[in-house]
């Protein structure tokens, strides 16, 4: 079978194209339709299509089997908090905080509502929208149990920051603050 | 030869005497041998749908905090920022390399798709709603900040490409569906590539239509029964038939037509950046643009959602939020978005376009209706929208380009491979103040560019005193560049949901 299609008739005829005018069809439009679109031949044996059905089974299973390991090895990444009975208060300065420098003051307490001291507390102030740089800071204990450090927050928007600190009895707090809605003026 | 197609080749014919084209890639030594490759497009979709897969197992599985995850860095900061870039510096490289068919082409192997899209939605409208329901819904759902509904819209978009092209014919999805398509589509206008036809008297020429209609083997070997014909390569899945194609509209840069064409009369060839939007011609797979109302309302969407999109980032769209919450007692974000929405969308294109285009009118005496005036110079708007999608987009690559660097290296460490001892957090980019002269610059080209588009369609519309139609588009150009301006001048603020702070 050979088609010969007079190309200006071609876009009328697949019902495809709009512009084209003055078709009359010298082909069937199904034939139009199937020699400008298909890469295959419906009439190709089974043969041949089951050939390819193998293929594409096989790398179906290869990606499902690819896909399954991957799924397997992976699980949500969480903090690791050591220190889950310790309770953690921030407080900033200005309040509500604004963008520059904040002074931020973190407050850890044990279950027993005692000062927990001597820790070695970081932060580190990150924005809610990827692509923008961290701010890290290294708090001082200023009063027992009683963390101060000044934190650039350089944009408007939503902070969130990040706790993790050494505790004297060597166990290791790591946790999440939300900073909603920092103001740029 | 129907005057359609005649007057299309005319047009070729014309524009190749005038622009004979200074670069063609295809006669580059290198890189012309690599894109006449038949797998080349191939060749580039598997590593980004490996990307692709490591972003969606990192979005799902990796660190809830959208600074340390792949899905959220590599999406809406590098994917976005780079897609921009490369169309102002190219061309539509994105859908040439595009990862979502990849999985359709595979079931095209095993799933024959039998129908053709439906002829009422073979138009913009149903991409155009599309767009919007994204734009809106990065907004309401703060998709920039979660790793895993970024995963989800990921594997959403793999699943709708192979859906609709599992059941129909041709490249459907590209040409009706796909959204992000379609902001490529309108970008690439201003692109410097195109693919077309290098002499059109080759293509008068021509007997065999191959780029059209795919090139037929004699018979396929070891069929058995009987020789039948087979299209070895495939002609244009988008209807574009090349000696009457116009620009870059509905072009995914596939390269079947350089593939198919016997006559090695196919091209990716330099061009005017632009020079399509005065083009006033009917175009295959198209036809005449100026009155498409469909793919009008798809330029004020891509322009007018760039102000949007922008707007929604800075300190002015929080403090008329909270008013309007105030006056409303409205506490929900979603009816005040959507009030936005309707504002930027409908009612300020309505309220700037309408003015300019009974202003032309009066003002030439054009018998034209105020909503074809409006179609008919929408166009000269994909200039600034351009602009300041540019100017946006850039800002988050340029600032944050390098931040994907100790994400990966974080997201490496997680599975086990220490590359480092400690990713270095401080790697961002650009400083803010090296960026914003160049978002400026973006959005003044915009301005200029749209400006022209203005005056040369005013000048086919008005020859003896085009000013008169040009005049309110320009004015109504400069208005929105410098609203645009003044925008990217003001504080970011960054937040998920503007009634929460």
């Amino acid at each position: 079978m050979r088609l010969v299609v007079d190309h200006s008739r071609i876009e009328h005829c697949s019902g495809l194209l709009s512009g084209a005018t003055g078709c009359t069809q010298s082909v069937t439009s199904t034939q139009v339709e199937y020699h400008l679109w298909h890469p295959w031949h419906p009439q190709q044996t089974a043969q041949f299509q089951g050939r390819r059905l193998l293929v594409v089974a096989r790398i179906l299973l290869s990606a499902g089997l690819l896909a399954s390991i991957a799924l397997a090895g992976c699980h949500r990444t969480e903090l690791r908090d050591g220190a889950a009975d310790v309770k953690v208060q921030l407080s900033f300065s200005p309040d509500p905080p604004r963008v520059g420098e904040v002074e931020t003051t973190i407050r850890l307490t044990d279950p027993d509502g005692k000062p927990v001291r001597g820790a070695i507390v970081k932060l580190e102030g990150n924005m809610n929208h990827a692509g923008m740089k961290p701010s890290f800071a290294e708090a001082k204990e200023s009063e027992p149990g009683s963390y101060q450090a000044n934190l650039g927050l350089t944009m408007g928007g939503d902070w969130f920051i990040l706790v993790d600190a050494k505790l004297a009895d060597g166990r290791n707090l790591k946790r999440k603050v939300d900073l909603p809605g920092v103001r740029s003026r | 030869m129907p005057a359609t197609a005649a007057s299309a080749t005319a047009y070729a014919a014309r524009r190749f005497e005038h622009e004979a084209p200074a670069v063609d890639l295809l006669r580059w030594p290198i890189i012309g041998h690599l894109l006449r490759w038949r797998w080349i497009r191939t060749a580039f979709q598997i590593p980004l749908f490996l990307l692709a897969f490591v972003i969606v197992l990192h979005g799902l599985y990796g660190p809830d905090l959208a600074p340390k995850n792949l899905a959220t860095v590599v999406t809406w900061v590098h994917y976005r920022g780079l897609l921009v870039l490369v169309l102002l510096a190219a061309g539509n490289l994105f859908c040439f390399a595009c990862p979502f068919l990849l999985p359709r082409e595979l079931a095209r192997w095993i799933f024959r798709p039998v129908w053709n899209w439906p002829r009422r939605l073979r138009n913009k409208w149903p991409a155009l709603v599309l767009f919007v329901a994204i734009l809106f819904g990065y907004e309401q759902f703060a998709l920039w900040e979660n790793p895993q509904w970024t995963a989800w819209l990921i594997i959403g978009y793999f699943s709708a490409a192979l859906i609709v092209d599992a059941l129909f014919k041709h490249a459907s999805f590209c040409k009706w569906v796909c959204p992000i398509g379609q902001f490529n589509f309108i970008a690439s206008t201003l692109s410097p590539l195109e693919v077309r036809v290098r002499e059109p008297n080759v293509c008068s020429a021509c007997g065999t239509k191959d780029c059209i209609r795919g090139r037929v083997e004699p018979s396929v070997k070891g069929s058995g029964r009987q020789e039948l014909p087979l299209v070895s390569h495939r002609g244009c899945e988008l209807a574009l038939f090349q000696p009457m194609k116009v620009g870059n509209l509905d072009c995914t840069f596939c390269l079947d037509c350089v593939h198919a064409c016997p006559h090695d009369n196919v091209g990716v060839v330099s061009r005017l950046p632009g020079a399509e939007l005065w083009a006033e011609t009917s175009r295959s797979g198209l036809g005449r643009l100026d009155v498409r109302r469909d793919f009008a309302a798809l330029v004020l969407v891509f322009t007018f959602g760039a102000l949007l999109n922008a707007f929604a980032m800075t300190s002015p769209m929080y403090i008329l939020a909270e008013w309007f919450s105030a006056l409303t007692g409205i506490k929900q974000s979603w009816p005040i978005l959507s009030a936005l929405f309707v504002a930027g969308l409908i009612l300020e294109p309505v309220l700037l376009l309408v003015p300019a285009a009974a202003l032309t009118r009066r003002a030439t005496g054009n018998r034209q209706s105020v909503l074809a005036l409006i179609t008919r110079y929408a166009l000269s708007l994909v200039p600034l929208g351009f602009g300041i999608w540019l100017a946006h987009y850039s800002f988050h690559f340029l600032t944050g380009a390098l931040t994907v660097i100790p994400v990966t290296e974080s997201a490496l460490a997680e599975q086990g491979w220490e590359l480092v001892k400690q990713p270095d957090w401080n790697m961002a980019g650009m400083r803010v103040s090296a960026v914003y002269p160049l978002e400026i610059g973006f959005v003044l080209l915009g301005i200029i560019a749209s400006c022209v588009v203005a005056v040369r369609l005013a000048r086919k519309d008005c020859p003896h005193g085009p000013w008169r139609a040009y005049l309110p588009w320009i004015v109504l150009h400069a208005l929105l560049g410098v609203s645009a301006i003044w925008l990217l001048s003001q504080p970011m603020e960054m937040r998920g949901t503007f009634l929460r702070g």
